[in-house]
């Protein structure tokens, strides 16, 4: 499903210049869901970026869902990402003059896809399974940081993508909501049959993933930008 | 829906507050040098197209707008009166007399009075048909006390042809003073867009007779002899107790006369219509002579020189908006360069998401044409009021 194999990516000059990553191999299996671990700084969140097509390493091939994404360009990239990839972030940003289910249907509407009264149905079945089914239509300014969470997971499978990034997914949430967040998104996550690579610290919660890859294992070279 | 548009709109909505005042501020910039072009305009053919059908004014000597102003348009000016005398000699001129064979196009107007807070304009009834004022409702004056409206007197009086009119009470506390005349209203022009609409027309004697030059009481000879305190030959001194009359009737019509020598009875203008061109300068000429007592003013050339001092104070007033128009636009430019800032948490997740880096620089784009698009409108709808109620506000102006 996923597949990186002498990856080497370094940020411009201007851009942070220093920091340098560079990955032997890197493979996820369909339907797995793969924790990577390592400490601040050693380019997991760099790694996210290039799974999912927002950066582009100077060396290697990426292929996910048997898509090159290492050979395409700025448009092709952006297409694959809005149908590839979901994406969780460490902190949700939904956007605040959204209502919850605009928000969740915002990939959508960027891939100009039809939000059509079957994808408002799919997005109202995802809320209902967060336990969001009576605030589709409130702001994202009312709810609370756990809510908001759930609501950035249904954003990320709204389009039904075979391959969900998260960043950290539960680190805004304090630790007692952390475990049944995570519970929740690995639900939703295997429901849909998607396949996972979830960064994270948070060492309690490692035995819910099929695998856990360490980036020391991954990276040769690192500098100091996190 | 576009997606721009759709986040635009929703991004408006949410901030509505801060929408609401940049289309304000946006539609007042841009109405406002519109509404003021309009009125500026529709002010400039008022007075021009006024002015061009009263080619020579002729009045007693002061401020040549007011006797401008006084003639076009009824206002009661800060002047001296001119001497009927000027007017009987006007008409007989050479030059009044050669127009069209038709005899004299001069018309006296006496304005010095108002009834119910509208102008009281005494003239001939060849003024109302020079200026092609008509009756919708009624008749023209007929006798003396009789009085014709204006659209728009009739209108804000409430009055109609049979009604009664009472002149204004010029001053409460001088008993010496004639009380207010009670007027018949005959007749209702129809309505012109002109001053002429505001006013209230009656015959010039009705006019000095309000103005206390004429009068009628009770006949004296047969009254009580109590009432009559002297008699020298045919000069008999009356008492206060005979009775004077506010009002003319058929039975009293006959008691109404004047004092004095009519050639000294006062006017505001006289309006003359030359032959022309030459016999109008020849006029100006001669009534513009110091010994004359008296000027001649070309209207439309003071109604230019009105308009030119309108104009600089536009070109003053637009300056300054151009000034606030700038500050504006760069506070605007900053509204949304801080919004950019503000906004780039949003901007972020809008890439991570999938969407092209150039698709909040758009957002922004479309916001911003919403903004401006929205002010334009509303900006339009202003202008295009102001066009339709310019002329109404002009004329009420005026």
């Amino acid at each position: 499903m996923i597949t990186a194999r002498h990856i080497r990516f370094s940020y411009p000059a201007h851009d942070g210049g220093g920091f340098s990553l560079e990955v032997a191999a890197f493979a996820v299996s369909g339907g797995e869901a793969v924790a990577v671990v390592g400490p601040s700084g050693s380019g997991k969140t760099t790694l996210l970026s290039l799974l999912a097509g927002i950066e582009t390493p100077q060396a290697g091939e990426i292929t996910v869902d048997g898509v090159a994404v290492t050979g395409l360009g700025e448009p092709a990239r952006r297409a694959f990402r809005l149908a590839k990839i979901g994406q969780v972030f460490q902190r949700v940003e939904l956007l605040e003059y959204l209502t919850l289910e605009e928000n969740i249907l915002l990939p959508l509407r960027l891939a100009d896809a039809r939000v059509d009264a079957a994808a408002r149905m799919r997005a109202g079945g995802l809320l209902a399974r967060v336990g969001l089914a009576g605030k589709a239509h409130r702001l994202p300014g009312t709810l609370s940081q756990g809510e908001r969470q759930r609501a950035g997971i249904c954003r990320a499978l709204v389009a039904a993508p075979p391959v969900v990034l998260a960043d950290e997914p539960t680190s805004s949430l304090d630790a007692a909501s952390a475990g049944p967040a995570l519970d929740l998104f690995f639900q939703l996550v295997r429901e849909e049959g998607a396949t996972l690579v979830c960064l994270t610290h948070d060492t309690a919660q490692l035995s819910r993933f099929d695998r856990v890859v360490n980036m020391r294992d991954l990276a040769q070279e690192r500098g100091g930008r996190p | 829906m576009n997606r721009f548009l759709f986040l635009a709109l929703r991004y408006a909505l949410f901030h509505r507050i801060r929408t609401l005042a940049l289309v304000a501020a946006v539609a007042i910039i841009c109405a406002l040098p519109a509404v003021v072009f309009t009125g500026v305009r529709v002010f400039e053919g008022a007075l021009s197209s006024r002015a061009k059908t009263t080619p020579l004014v002729i009045g007693a000597p002061g401020g040549r707008f007011d006797l401008a102003l006084a003639a076009l348009y009824h206002r009661k000016g800060r002047m001296a009166a001119l001497p009927f005398g000027v007017f009987e000699a006007i008409a007989q001129s050479e030059e009044a007399r050669m127009r069209n064979g038709m005899g004299a196009q001069v018309f006296p107007l006496h304005n010095a009075h108002s009834a119910g807070g509208h102008p009281l304009v005494g003239t001939t009834l060849e003024y109302l048909e020079y200026r092609g004022l008509r009756p919708a409702a009624g008749r023209l004056p007929g006798v003396l006390g009789d009085a014709v409206l204006g659209a728009q007197a009739a209108r804000t009086l409430g009055l109609k042809p049979g009604d009664a009119l009472l002149t204004d009470q010029e001053s409460l506390f001088d008993l010496a003073k004639n009380p207010p005349m009670r007027l018949h209203v005959t007749g209702v022009l129809a309505p012109t867009g002109s001053a002429d609409d505001r006013a209230v027309f009656v015959d010039l004697r009705t006019g000095w007779i309000v103005g206390g030059l004429g009068h009628g009481h009770d006949d004296v000879a047969a009254a009580d002899p109590a009432k009559l305190l002297k008699k020298d030959g045919a000069n008999l001194t009356a008492s206060a107790a005979v009775r004077s009359f506010v009002e003319v009737t058929p039975e009293n019509l006959a008691s109404f006369h004047f004092h004095g020598d009519p050639k000294d009875f006062p006017l505001t203008a006289v309006i003359v219509m030359p032959a022309t061109e030459k016999a109008g300068t020849i006029l100006a000429d001669r009534w513009n002579q110091p010994a004359r007592r008296a000027q001649a003013l070309d209207s439309a050339a003071v109604v230019a020189e009105l308009l030119e001092m309108v104009f600089r104070i536009e070109r003053f007033f637009n300056l300054g908006l151009l000034v606030v128009a700038g500050s504006c636009l760069l506070v605007l430019g900053l509204v949304f360069n801080l919004s950019m800032r503000l906004r780039g948490a949003e901007r972020d997740t809008l890439l991570r998401i999938g969407a092209a880096k150039h698709t909040v620089g758009l957002l922004l784009m479309v916001e911003l044409g919403l903004v401006v698009g929205m002010g334009l409108a509303i900006a339009g709808a202003i202008t295009a009021a102001a066009w339709r109620a310019a002329p109404a506000v002009v004329e009420w102006m005026l």
